[in-house]
């Protein structure tokens, strides 16, 4: 079964907190999951009265776990994939984001693909064929 | 620029006493017919003032070629004000900074501060940047103030991007105030170098602008830790910016041999940089608690770390708001 980074809602009637999650995919939204890695909360605070500003909108995520999550194949679901491109953890998802990205117009450059490296000779050539 | 003042010279300005005696007031006193016709022309007398205003210009010029080549030409790194020179001779007043040091003849009590030469900030910006030397070290050795020495690092360092970028600087102001102002320079390898200011000033508290009468016992030691703390002040050897100094020079009246007091300093540089270190540390810890603020379209998203295990809402814990006694109005008002 496919490993799945998504949003659980949790809070109460329009006031909506999400824990970031992995879990199984056909598992269900409110099930016990395999791992909680971070919170969302979308309701966006006022800001400070003396800084002023946009409103805040708060994320909390454990990188480490959410790239080990990413490096073995856990699928994000579109809004985490967001969050987690907030992050630098991955490229944006979307076509116009990932331009903006890279010219530098939003605030988070996501990385650059790393080219791919060559394979050490006699370090599993099947593997490296695979790839290919 | 400095007032000019009079000088002892036969030149003659329209005085007073000129004033006085014009043609005619004397024409009304005076009596022989000689005299009355050599008045009379008016002619005359204007050759006489336009006369004496030629000899003045003359005189002006002369001047200019003779002593005032030094004025027109000042010397580098030197003060040029009209006190650094002798008013008969025109030639320096020897070498007494003081003396030399008077901008405003009329108001002898004035000194102009010194500035620092460009060795000299060269010097600070090497030592803090190039050998990374903390800023009150430094302030120290050269006897900069402290956030002077700060302003040349900063500075300095804003030039040298200038100056690889190829954008032009200018040099002119500071070598007009090295043409005018006392310069403090860079001494050689293995002199002492001289203070360029006072470096222990504190400005005075405004805890400290009360009378205070306070009875003390005959018996007992009143010292300014005392006296500090009857004003809610830390002692003054402890605020002024180099307290090591004070450390240091007490060290010597006690008589410890140079060792013993390098030893001393170094323990105490050391004590500094792990109370520096530690200060960054909780500085970053807190950056890292308040998180990375992104600003993206319509919110600006607050970024914080956290740890699996410790975040999220827990699983199988129910809401118990609608349990009884649960109190859902504000119980404390701000």
């Amino acid at each position: 079964m496919v490993i799945r980074l998504r949003l659980a809602r949790f809070g109460k009637r329009r006031a909506p907190v999400y824990n970031i999650v992995v879990t199984h995919a056909r598992t269900a939204r409110g099930s016990k999951p395999l791992e909680v890695i971070g919170t969302y909360d979308p309701i966006a605070k006022p800001p400070p009265e003396d800084v002023g500003g946009k409103p805040i909108k708060d994320i909390q995520l454990d990188t480490a776990r959410a790239k080990y999550w990413l490096g073995v194949g856990a699928q994000p679901s579109d809004p985490v994939w967001r969050l987690l491109s907030m992050y630098g953890l991955i490229e944006p998802q979307w076509t116009v984001a990932r331009i903006k990205a890279a010219a530098g117009e939003e605030a988070v450059k996501s990385k650059e693909p790393k080219p791919k490296k060559k394979k050490v000779e006699g370090e599993g050539e099947g593997e490296g064929e695979g790839e290919q | 620029m400095p007032p000019r003042i009079r000088l002892p010279t036969t030149v003659a300005a329209p005085s007073r006493r000129a004033a006085l005696t014009s043609p005619a007031a004397r024409r009304t006193l005076s009596t022989t017919p000689a005299r009355r016709a050599r008045e009379s022309g008016d002619a005359e007398d204007d050759n006489v003032k336009f006369d004496k205003n030629k000899q003045a210009v003359e005189n002006f010029k002369s001047w200019l070629r003779g002593p005032g080549e030094n004025f027109k030409k000042p010397l580098y790194y030197e003060m040029n004000y009209i006190s650094s020179y002798d008013r008969k001779t025109w030639q320096r007043v020897g070498t007494d900074k003081d003396r030399m040091n008077i901008p405003f003849p009329l108001n002898p009590a004035f000194r102009s501060h010194p500035v620092l030469s460009e060795e000299l900030k060269e010097e600070i910006y090497l030592r803090i940047m190039g050998s990374g030397r903390s800023v009150r070290s430094v302030s120290a050795e050269l006897g900069v103030g402290l956030e002077r020495v700060a302003a040349v690092t900063r500075l300095k360092a804003v030039e040298k991007q200038w100056i690889a970028e190829g954008k032009p600087i200018a040099t002119y102001l500071t070598k007009a105030l090295h043409m005018m102002l006392p310069v403090t320079k860079l001494v050689a390898e293995g002199e002492i170098q001289p203070f360029h200011e006072n470096l222990q000033d504190i400005p005075s508290h405004p805890l400290s602008h009360r009378q205070a009468f306070v009875p003390v016992s005959e018996s007992r030691v009143f010292t300014r830790a005392d006296a500090g703390k009857e004003f809610g002040l830390p002692p003054a050897e402890e605020v002024v910016p180099h307290p090591d100094l004070i450390e240091l020079h007490r060290e010597k009246s006690y008589g410890l041999d140079l060792n013993e007091r390098i030893d001393k300093q170094r323990e105490r540089d050391r004590r500094a940089a792990a109370r520096r270190e530690e200060r960054e540390r909780k500085a970053k810890a807190k950056r890292r608690e308040r998180g990375q603020l992104i600003e993206k379209g319509r919110w600006v998203w607050r970024l914080k770390e956290a740890t699996t295990g410790a975040v999220g809402h827990r699983y199988g814990v129910p809401h118990e708001d609608r349990k009884k006694g649960q109190i859902k109005i504000p119980t404390k008002v701000l």
